[in-house]
């Protein structure tokens, strides 16, 4: 449960990590600083989604389990 | 209740006339004149029913009305007298009701019939509407005489348009339901499916990709197909994001349909089961022992039946119900729940069997009621999501200001294209938003959620574990919270002498002991009087004890099970024949049994009883071994052996026996006959003792400052001592006040009362401890508040934090509360708060780490912005590196950081206490932020030193130069390298940083650095560990190994303490792979780094040195009694 706890907030937060990484991405490609292929943005875009989901997925299915039984105890 | 719903404009006085025109006056005083067609059809069409004239010339009109929007009552004098069928009637009180409100018409019915009679006279008495209200509004105020007058079975009947022989028609049945509704307890609103479709399209996540997109489609950089697919991904992030919601929904909304039940219900005149939710008002129902109760029902039959109402009173002990069709006087204030005729929804039938006329069901049942009143209670927010809204908020809008600031900077003064200073601008923006706090609330909140329920108590949601900490008021129940819950004889009086018995709840283990010796079972069994006594107890006695596990539970009533437990402590068990049964009943207050003895066939009656309607049927008592009279001195010491138990709190019953020759010759043993003559046996005392763990439990409470507040349904003498016992008040007079007292005491006396210390609630209803609550709160106090039946959802819900029992408490009051004690037991609460305290701890130290790091992070955009010729030491990429790296994982360890020692010998946290206070900010940023930034800088110049660009005395200017236009790409080497020298040691600090963090003033590196509680449980879960994999579970070499290292770390508490939170070292751990990743991996040409020497490396580790010897220095003084809040 720990695991998912890390993980979950981790993987939601690589995702924002890499759709900002998109943003300056597309700004670099524009102003000539870096030479990245549209395939590579458009792939990490869709890295942060899964990851983004991923984290997602784990963080719902641990608030599952935390919520107390019926009638608990 | 009647008074509520009056106004003078709705009483007219001097009526005079026919009947029909005074009931037309009255209808048009009515505040609904636009229902006055109805109120004349209801009249003209059924005329008055028979039940309309109360007699003693008063008469009630009443009718039940569709869509009516409340009651209504209107209330007419007339002097002179007019003629209702062959009665004269001078009060006429005309009553409406909304047709679905069937319980509320009944109850109304009821307290107009008990009220009017009885100021009827004063009610002449007035001459105007104003004198009329005064009256009414005085007599309902001091109804509490015994004058509750009962409808009869035939009056309900006739009121719902129902048949007690066959019951509703089914035809009839399903024209209420679809007229009523069904049995069934509404849920609060839901959030409509395109709204959470909407937010998934819309969270932050989200808005980022959209950027994305629109980047795409400005025409200077054009890139459509780009646009195009990220749009496609966001679409379907956010379908999916909201059938993951969807699916999770689905699952709970599943296991509601899973406590659905069945009712027998009698319709068309035969017995069917159909489902509890289509009962409806008139529906005749059948109940067995053990049946939960479907709906509020009018007994009308009823055989042995006892209720468990604890799912609405809290009280555990089963109450009698009966049929009755006489009035039933109830002497005192009372509450409805309380009559003896009717059986409520959600309680449970413990006993007997029953037939009942469903008078009201789901929102109109008392249960509907409380369920009403708990969802129209806002659920505020907690201080912590207050206070990470406006921290949010606060440090958004300080990134925004700052990086637009240098945004216009850049482009206006330091020559940047607008995308570069944009850039820019994005840089400053990331480096100053802790965006990993949200998270590490999360993870901290659920952490403590997780060490809460090691602790026996179960959080419900997660920012309730934090208002835990700033706890300073809890209002605790008595039954079963600081006390066992059960009964046990603590005392004996018998043959004159007074006795003590020991033994933990219903273990049959015990001693015996007079004037403080223990007397031996010999010594038991050859004194008559206790023996007879143990055997009466054990002999008149319908419960039975049953082992559970290591313990026991008495199955049936808890004070008969007590008398069992007492019994069986000396070894005495009856075996006689039982020939005879007279339960208990409330009149009399007394049950017997008649016996017949083994072998000898000799008949004895045992009797017990409340203490002075068992005396007064005795003619004798026991005194060594013979029956003498009972003269009235013997019984006056009786009657004060008795009173001096009974203010001790304790519960009295009494025990006598009878075994003369016309019991002998007796065929029947009526009560009226048999219970005669009886000779006097003892008195057994018994209480519901006092939890252990809770005297240390409430002096912990003192010494954090919290304070105590009983609120109980029992009796005020019990209460007061219970009180005593566990140390309220720290030995000062514990004030005590009832809840009728409450009810005359105005907000502000009562106010001043909840200022002073702690205070015992006795005898209190739902609405007391409502008003209570909401009095604290307003005080400004953080109220944390117990309950476990219905009646206390409303305090659960308005509580800051309400706590549900696990064991004894009920649904409803699961669902209102936050929190769910798994043990019941007060101690556990006292442990809650403790780590609520350690989570604000945490999230603050979360928040102080993120912030130190910021400056190292913005000290090189503002060099290089204001001095053209000073190089970037960090790039946007960079500090995206350091978010990811060095700002999650470690910094999510110290959101799962145990409670610190001594957490509890402070007081509770002011609620309005910043979680960021711009004190804390300048102290964050200029202070460690600047020592951190400091070893940057250093490490830096070091990497420009040894590769021959700068060297002591050269400025920051002489470092290699950035490319041009900051086309990275076409960096040099040397540049490179120099980012990854000012990059490494933001990760070098940062681990000193966040290992210092861990404590406020205890030393790393002392004995004293873990909490005793978790270094234990650390230290043996180590111990303990053995490898899980099935192949070979027979080799013993890791578990060994284990054991070793366990012993190891408990001898070496310095490494103990390093390796206590691995979250913090696997972060450690982490950040330093992520660095090699970023210099030696294909990633370097992304983030933008190279290599350097070794010994750059190292050096690096002097700010981990400098961080660690500031902190302690710090915590140092900080042991020895001085905050030193300025060095943060």
């Amino acid at each position: 449960m720990t695991f998912t706890r890390v993980i979950s907030p981790f993987f939601q937060k690589l995702a924002k990590h890499l759709a900002l990484l998109t943003c300056l991405l597309i700004l670099e490609r524009v102003s000539g600083r870096a030479e990245i292929g549209q395939i590579w943005i458009f792939g990490l875009a869709l890295a942060a989604s899964l990851l983004h989901l991923g984290g997602r997925a784990l963080r719902l299915r641990s608030t599952d389990g935390a919520q107390p039984a019926r009638g608990a105890g | 209740m009647i008074v509520e719903l009056l106004r003078p404009e709705k009483i007219a006085t001097g009526l005079a006339g026919e009947f029909p025109q005074i009931l037309e006056a009255l209808f048009r005083r009515s505040a609904f004149p636009d229902r006055m067609a109805e109120f004349r059809a209801a009249f003209a069409q059924g005329g008055l029913n028979p039940y309309s004239y109360l007699g003693n010339e008063i008469a009630v009109p009443h009718a039940r009305i569709d869509g009516l929007p409340g009651p209504e009552i209107i209330v007419g004098i007339a002097r002179g007298g007019v003629r209702l069928g062959g009665n004269s009637v001078r009060i006429i009180l005309f009553l409406a009701t909304p047709t679905e409100q069937t319980e509320e018409h009944l109850q109304l019915l009821q307290r107009l019939s008990a009220l009017l009679p009885m100021v009827k006279d004063e009610l002449l008495a007035q001459r105007d509407a104003n004198g009329v209200l005064r009256v009414l509004i005085k007599g309902e105020r001091e109804a509490g005489m015994a004058t509750y007058f009962n409808l009869t079975q035939e009056q309900v009947a006739f009121e719902l348009h129902t048949d007690l022989a066959r019951g509703l028609s089914a035809v009839e049945a399903g024209r209420r339901l679809l007229h009523y509704g069904p049995n069934l307890l509404k849920g609060t609103r839901k959030v409509p499916w395109y709204l959470k479709l909407a937010k998934n399209f819309f969270s932050f996540f989200a808005i980022l990709l959209w950027i994305a997109t629109m980047l795409c489609f400005v025409p200077a950089v054009n890139l459509p197909q780009l646009g195009i697919a990220i749009f496609a991904v966001i679409l379907l992030n956010g379908l999916f994001a909201f059938l993951q919601e969807q699916k999770s929904d689905r699952a709970l909304e599943a296991l509601q349909k899973l406590i659905s039940q069945r009712s027998s219900v009698l319709r068309d005149g035969s017995v069917a089961e159909v489902d509890a939710a289509t009962l409806v008002p008139g529906d005749v129902i059948l109940l067995e022992e053990g049946d939960l109760v479907p709906a509020d029902a009018r007994l009308i039959e009823a055989v042995e039946v006892e209720v468990d109402n604890s799912s609405l009173t809290g009280e555990s002990h089963p109450a009698q119900r009966y049929k009755s069709d006489k009035p039933i006087l109830i002497a005192g204030k009372f509450l409805w729940i309380e009559l003896p005729n009717i059986v409520f929804a959600g309680t449970t039938l413990v006993r007997g069997r029953a037939r009942g006329v469903v008078i009201g069901a789901g929102m109109h049942s008392e249960i509907g009621k409380i369920a009403g009143l708990t969802q129209a209670i806002r659920v505020e927010q907690s201080p912590l999501q207050k206070q990470l809204r406006g921290t949010v908020m606060a440090i958004s809008a300080l990134a925004g200001g700052l990086g637009l600031v240098f945004l216009l900077l850049g482009w206006l003064v330091a020559g940047l294209s607008f995308f570069e200073a944009f850039v820019f601008f994005i840089g400053l923006f990331v480096a100053n938003v802790p965006e990993g706090l949200l998270p590490t609330v999360t993870l901290s909140l659920a952490m403590g959620v997780s060490r809460m329920a090691k602790r026996n108590s179960l959080v419900k949601s997660l920012p309730s574990v934090e208002t835990l900490g700033c706890t300073t008021v809890i209002c605790c129940d008595k039954t079963g919270t600081l006390t066992q819950n059960l009964m046990m004889v603590t005392e004996l009086y018998v043959d004159g002498k007074r006795l003590a018995v020991s033994g933990v709840g219903y273990r049959p283990q015990g001693a015996f002991s007079l004037e403080g010796k223990p007397l031996s079972l010999e010594r038991i069994s050859e004194w008559p009087a206790l023996r007879r006594l143990l055997e009466c107890a054990f002999i008149c006695n319908n419960a039975r004890l049953e082992k559970t596990g290591s313990d026991y539970r008495a199955l049936g009533d808890p004070t008969e099970g007590a008398l069992i437990t007492l019994a069986e402590k000396a070894g005495i068990r009856g075996i006689h024949q039982r020939l005879h049964l007279n339960p208990f009943e409330s009149a009399r207050k007394r049950m017997s049994v008649v016996v017949r003895l083994e072998g000898r066939g000799e008949k004895l009656l045992y009797v017990k009883g409340a203490p002075l309607e068992t005396l007064r049927e005795c003619d004798f008592f026991l005194s060594d071994g013979e029956p003498r009279r009972l003269e009235e001195s013997e019984r006056s010491r009786i009657v004060a052996e008795n009173d001096a138990m009974a203010s001790r709190g304790l519960r009295v019953l009494a025990l006598a026996y009878r075994d003369d020759a016309e019991l002998q010759r007796a065929a029947d043993y009526p009560s009226e006959t048999a219970e005669r003559r009886l000779v006097f046996l003892g008195l057994t005392a018994m209480s519901d003792p006092v939890r252990a763990e809770v005297p240390p439990a409430i002096r912990a409470c003192h010494a954090a400052g919290i304070r105590v507040m009983m609120i109980t349904g029992d009796y005020a003498l019990t209460a007061a001592s219970i009180g005593g016992q566990i140390g309220l008040g720290d030995g000062a007079p514990l004030p005590t006040r009832t809840g009728a007292e409450i009810s005359e005491m105005s907000d502000a006396s009562l106010r001043a009362l909840l200022a002073r210390g702690e205070i015992i609630f006795a005898r209190v209803a739902p609405e007391h401890k409502l008003r209570v609550v909401s009095l604290l709160k307003e005080m400004g106090e953080v109220v944390a508040v117990t309950g476990d039946g219905v009646n206390d959802a409303p305090a659960l819900k308005k509580a800051d934090i309400g706590i549900a029992m696990g064991v004894r408490g009920n649904d409803v009051a699961k669902e209102a509360a936050n929190m769910i004690l798994a043990d019941d037991d007060f101690s556990s609460i006292v442990a809650a708060i403790e780590e609520g305290r350690a989570v604000f701890d945490n999230i603050k130290r979360f928040a102080a780490y993120v912030l130190n790091s910021n400056p190292q992070e913005m000290y090189p955009y503002v060099l290089w912005v204001l001095f053209p010729d000073v190089p970037l030491a960090m790039t946007i990429m960079g500090v995206l590196a350091v978010d990811v790296g060095t700002d999650l994982i470690p910094a999510m360890g110290l959101g799962i950081e145990p409670p610190e020692r001594g957490i509890m010998e402070r007081p509770p946290r002011r609620r309005d206490e910043k979680l960021l206070s711009l004190k804390f900010i300048l102290r964050s940023y200029f202070i460690q932020g600047s020592l951190l930034a400091f070893s940057c800088y250093a490490t830096y110049l070091y990497q420009g030193w040894i590769s021959g660009a700068w060297r002591p005395g050269l400025g920051l200017a002489a470092m290699p130069a950035s490319p041009p236009g900051l086309k990275l790409g076409r960096a040099s080497p040397a540049y490179l390298q120099s980012l990854t020298a000012y990059f490494f040691p933001t990760v070098t600090t940062q681990i000193a940083n966040v290992l210092c963090k861990r404590s406020r003033q205890a030393s790393l590196f002392g004995r004293n650095f873990l909490h005793p509680l978790y270094r234990r449980e650390l230290l043996e879960r180590l111990a303990a560990w053995r490898p899980r994999s099935p192949i070979a579970p027979e080799i013993a070499t890791p578990g060994r190994a284990a054991s070793w290292l366990a012993r190891f770390l408990d001898r070496h508490y310095i490494v103990l303490n390093l390796v206590s939170n691995p979250l913090i070292d696997l972060g450690i751990l982490f950040e330093l792979f992520l660095c090699y990743l970023f210099f030696y991996t294909p990633l370097s040409n992304i983030y933008f780094f190279a290599p350097v020497p070794w010994h750059v490396y190292l050096f690096a580790f002097h700010g981990t040195a400098l961080l660690l010897a500031f902190e302690e220095i710090k915590k140092y003084y900080r042991r020895r009694g001085h905050p030193l809040e300025f060095l943060g």
